[in-house]
C-alpha cells in the first residue's frame, strides 16, 4: 500500500501526459481525417504520408525522434513535451483512421437532405455530419485512450517521472524494484479496467438507443423476404 | 406460391427416401408427450401432445413466437426440453425432461432426424458435393467415392445436378435450400424436420423448393413442417397443427384446420393472413 | 550513413526476439483460448483475469516486472530471455483473443448444422468452425505480429541490444539523431512489409470468394470481418485499430 502511495506523484505526472495527449492529439485526428476525405491529391497523399509514418514507427522510435533528433532542427523540447508531442503525433495518426470513416459512414442522404434545406456546406459539417459520426466513435476512442494511457508509460525513457519512471527510480534507491513495479501495474490495470468498463457501458448504451430508434421507424423491408424471427 | 398438385412435375427423377424397415409401421415416428420447454422464467412451450406416424406429413403453422420453431428444434434435441417425453422411432431420447441416451448415442440418434433450416445453414467453405458428403463419411462412414456418388445422385434428384461443384455464394437461396435438403437426405434419416425451409428465399425461388419437398411427401418420407406456406400446408399435409402462446390450440385434417376452423385463434389467425394477401 | 551498417547489423536480434515470442504466444495461446471459452465458469473466469491482467498493464512495466522479478527468484537471466518471456506471455493474452473473436465469429447456425447431421464437436471444430475462422484469425494475427515487431523496440529499454539500441548508442556518440531515428523508423516500417504479405497470403481462404448469386440473401452463414477497431475495447491495443488504407 504505501509503494501506491507513493508512486501518487507519478500518477499526477502521468494523467498530465494523458490529458495532453488526447487534448491535441484528438482534434489533430479530426483535421487530418477531414484532410484524407479531400479532394485534394497533394493533401491527400501528405495526409497518408502522415498517418502511415504515425502508425508505422514504433512508439520509441518517434519518442526519440522527437527528443533526440528534432534539436538538430532547433526544435528543444523538454522531455515532458517530447512525450507530449510524439504521442499526440501517434494518436492523431491512428484517430485520422477512425475519424476519416465514421466521417464516411454518415448517409449521403444526410448531406443531401441539408443541402435541400439550403445550409451552407459547413454548417452541413458542423450540425449534421459531424455530431453523427463522433457519436459514432466515441466508444471506440474510449477504448483508444486507454492505449494512449499505456504509451504514457514510455515516458520513462527520455526520464519523466511518470508511473513507470517514479517506480524505476523509487525501485533503484530503495532496492524494492519488483514491488515499485508491481504497484505501478496494479494502477495501471485499476485504471484500464475503469475506462474500459466505461467504453464498455457507453457502446451498450448507444446500442440500446439504436434498438430503440429502429423500433420507431417504420418497416420498409418487404414481409415476404424478411426472415421472420424464429417462432 | 403455386405448387398445386394437379401441376406435373416438371422434375424428371424423384427424390427417393431411404427404404425402412417394416417394423417401424406400428409405433408413430415421432411421440411427444407432455413436453415442455423453458428460456429461463419464459415458457415457450407447455403440454405439448404430438404423434407422426411413418410416413405421414404434419406442418405446424402459427404467429411468430408462438412457440413452433422450439418444438421443431426439440424434436432433434437442438433445444432440450424441460419437461415431457420424446420418442423417435421407439427410442426413447428425453423423459421428464432429461436426456437419456450418452453423446455419442446421440449423434446417431441425430443423424437419423433430417433437419432443413430455415438460413440454409450450408457451410460456405465447401461445394454443394462436399457439403452433402461430410457427414456421410465422418458420421455414417461410408468411403469418400461411394458418399460423392450418392451426393451426387441427390443432388441430381433436386434438380441441381449440373451444380455440384459450386460454392454456396454462388447459388441461390433456392438452390441453396435444395442443396441443404439434399445434405440431410444423406443420411439417409428417419424423419425429416424442416423449420420455415422457405422463408428466407425470394417468392419467386420457393417453389422449386417446395416442390422439392412435396416429392419427398409422395415418397413416403415422415415430415414435421414449421411454415407459414398455408396454401402448401393445406395441399402437403396429413394433419396439420395451429399453435399458438405455447400451446397447439387446434389441430385436424388440412380441410377441417383449413376450412373450418373450430377455435376463435385459429379463426383470426387464418383471416388475417387471407387480408394480407390483398 | 556510415552507421546504418550497425543498425542493419542487429535486425536480426530484432527479428530473432520477435519470431520466437510470437510463436510461443500463439502456442500459450491455444490453452488460453480454450479455457476462455470454456463450459466451467471458474475456468473461464480464470482466463479473463489473466488476459486482463496482460493487457491492462502496458508492456514496458512488465519487461521491468519479470526481470526484476526472476532476480528476486534468485535466477539471473539475460536480458535477451526475460525480453522474450516478457513478450511471449503478453502475446499469448492477445493472441488468446484473436482465437477467440475468430472461432466466435462463426455463426452458431453453422455449429447446429454439424450438430443436426451428428458430426462430433471435435469434428465440427475442425473441419467446420476452424476453415471458416482462419481468415479472421490470420488477419487479427498479422496486425498483432506487426504491433509486436514494433514492440521488440521496447527490450533496448531492459538492455538488450537490438536496433534501438544501437541507434541510440549511435545518436549519443554524435551521429545525427534526426537521421537516424527517422531511418531506423523506416526500417521498422519496411521490415513490416513482408509480414503484412505473408499475413494476407496465408489467410486467402481456399476458394470461397462470394459474389452473390442471383438472389442470395447475403447467406446469414458467411463470417463477417468484425468492423475496424471494434470491440473488445478491453485493452485494445495499436494494432486493433486496422488501417483502411493497406
Amino acid at each position: 500500500m504505501q509503494f501506491i502511495l507513493d508512486l501518487m506523484p507519478g500518477l499526477a505526472t502521468t494523467f498530465g501526459l494523458w490529458l495532453l495527449i488526447l487534448l491535441i492529439g484528438l482534434p489533430g485526428g479530426l483535421a487530418l481525417g477531414y484532410l484524407l476525405g479531400l479532394g485534394s491529391r497533394t493533401l491527400r497523399v501528405l495526409g497518408l504520408v502522415i498517418v502511415n509514418i504515425a502508425r508505422g514507427f514504433p512508439g520509441l522510435v518517434t519518442l526519440y525522434f522527437v527528443y533526440s533528433g528534432l534539436p538538430e532542427l532547433g526544435v528543444f523540447l523538454t522531455n515532458f513535451q517530447a512525450v507530449v508531442a510524439a504521442f499526440a503525433f501517434t494518436t492523431m495518426g491512428y484517430t485520422a483512421e477512425i475519424f476519416h470513416s465514421a466521417i464516411h459512414s454518415v448517409p449521403r442522404a444526410q448531406t443531401e437532405a441539408a443541402t435541400a434545406l439550403g445550409l451552407k456546406a459547413w454548417k452541413i459539417q458542423v450540425k449534421v455530419v459531424l455530431p453523427q459520426a463522433i457519436r459514432s466513435v466515441v466508444p471506440t476512442l474510449l477504448g483508444f485512450t486507454v492505449i494512449v494511457l499505456q504509451a504514457t508509460a514510455l515516458g520513462y525513457s527520455v526520464g519523466v517521472r511518470e508511473l513507470t519512471g517514479l517506480s524505476y527510480n523509487l525501485g533503484s534507491i530503495s532496492f524494492q524494484a519488483l514491488s515499485y513495479m508491481l504497484a505501478a501495474g496494479l494502477i495501471y490495470l485499476v485504471l484500464c479496467v475503469v475506462i474500459s468498463q466505461l467504453a464498455d457501458w457507453m457502446q451498450s448504451r448507444s446500442a440500446g438507443k439504436r434498438v430503440k430508434r429502429v423500433k420507431h421507424s417504420p418497416r420498409k423491408s418487404h414481409p415476404t423476404t424478411t426472415p421472420t424471427p424464429v417462432a | 406460391m403455386n405448387v398445386s398438385m394437379e401441376k406435373q412435375p416438371r422434375m424428371t427423377e424423384t427424390v427417393q427416401s431411404a427404404p425402412r424397415g417394416q417394423e417401424a409401421a406400428e409405433q408413430p415416428a415421432v411421440q411427444v408427450s407432455n413436453l415442455g420447454k423453458s428460456f429461463g422464467a419464459v415458457e415457450v412451450l407447455r403440454d405439448i401432445e404430438l404423434e407422426i406416424s411413418t410416413g405421414e406429413v404434419i406442418t405446424l403453422i402459427g404467429p411468430s413466437g408462438s412457440g413452433k420453431s422450439t418444438l421443431i428444434r426439440c424434436m432433434n434435441l437442438l433445444e432440450t426440453p424441460s419437461s415431457g417425453t420424446l420418442q423417435v422411432m421407439g427410442e426413447t431420447l428425453v423423459q421428464d425432461g432429461k436426456i437419456l441416451p450418452k453423446r455419442s448415442q446421440l449423434q446417431e440418434f441425430r443423424a437419423k432426424v433430417g433437419m432443413v433450416f430455415q438460413s440454409f445453414n450450408l457451410f460456405p467453405h465447401l461445394s454443394a458435393l462436399e457439403n452433402i458428403s461430410l457427414a456421410q463419411v465422418h458420421t455414417l462412414g461410408r468411403r469418400r467415392a461411394e458418399a460423392d456418388e450418392r451426393s451426387a445422385q441427390l443432388l441430381d434428384s433436386v434438380g441441381l445436378g449440373q451444380r455440384m461443384n459450386h460454392m454456396p455464394a454462388h447459388l441461390s437461396g433456392g438452390q441453396q435450400q435444395r442443396v441443404a435438403i439434399a445434405r440431410a437426405l444423406a443420411m439417409d434419416p428417419d424423419v425429416m424436420l424442416f423449420d420455415e425451409p422457405t422463408s428466407a428465399i425470394d417468392p419467386e425461388l420457393r417453389v422449386e423448393v417446395l416442390k422439392v419437398m412435396r416429392d419427398l411427401a409422395q415418397s413416403g418420407m415422415t415430415m414435421a413442417i414449421v411454415t407459414h406456406e398455408l396454401k402448401f400446408a393445406r395441399m402437403i399435409s396429413d394433419q396439420v397443427l395451429f399453435l399458438a402462446d405455447g400451446t397447439i390450440v387446434e389441430r385436424g385434417t388440412p380441410d377441417e384446420l383449413f376450412g373450418a376452423p373450430q377455435h376463435e385463434r385459429t379463426h383470426q389467425f387464418l383471416a388475417a393472413i387471407e387480408e394480407t394477401k390483398l | 550513413m556510415i552507421w546504418l551498417t550497425d543498425v542493419l547489423a542487429v535486425i536480426p536480434i530484432s527479428l530473432f526476439i520477435w519470431a520466437v515470442s510470437l510463436v510461443l504466444g500463439a502456442v500459450v495461446a491455444v490453452p488460453t483460448a480454450g479455457a476462455r471459452m470454456s463450459q466451467l465458469r471458474p475456468v473461464r473466469i480464470l482466463a479473463a483475469v489473466y488476459i486482463e491482467i496482460f493487457r491492462g498493464i502496458p508492456t514496458l512495466v512488465w519487461l521491468f516486472v519479470i526481470f526484476f522479478g526472476l532476480r528476486t527468484f534468485g535466477l539471473s537471466p539475460t536480458a535477451l530471455v526475460s525480453a522474450i518471456l516478457t513478450l511471449g506471455i503478453a502475446s499469448s493474452a492477445y493472441i488468446a483473443e484473436t482465437y477467440r473473436s475468430g472461432l466466435s465469429s462463426v455463426p452458431i447456425q453453422q455449429r447446429e448444422a454439424t450438430t443436426a447431421l451428428g458430426l462430433s464437436p471435435r469434428l465440427s471444430l475442425i473441419k467446420i468452425v476452424l476453415p471458416q475462422a482462419k481468415p479472421i484469425i490470420f488477419a487479427g494475427l498479422g496486425s498483432y505480429a506487426i504491433h509486436l515487431l514494433k514492440e521488440t523496440a521496447l527490450t533496448s529499454l531492459i538492455g538488450v541490444v537490438e536496433m534501438m539500441t544501437v541507434a541510440n548508442y549511435l545518436v549519443e556518440r554524435g551521429a545525427n539523431g534526426l537521421t537516424v531515428f527517422f531511418v531506423t523508423g523506416v526500417i521498422y516500417m519496411l521490415l513490416c512489409l513482408p509480414i503484412a504479405g505473408a499475413v494476407r497470403l496465408l489467410g486467402r481462404s481456399r476458394r470461397q470468394n462470394r459474389p452473390a448469386g442471383p438472389d442470395s440473401l447475403t447467406p446469414l452463414s458467411t463470417p463477417t470481418a468484425p468492423p475496424e477497431c471494434a470491440a473488445p475495447w478491453h485493452g485494445m491495443r495499436w494494432h486493433e485499430c486496422n488501417s483502411s488504407s493497406t
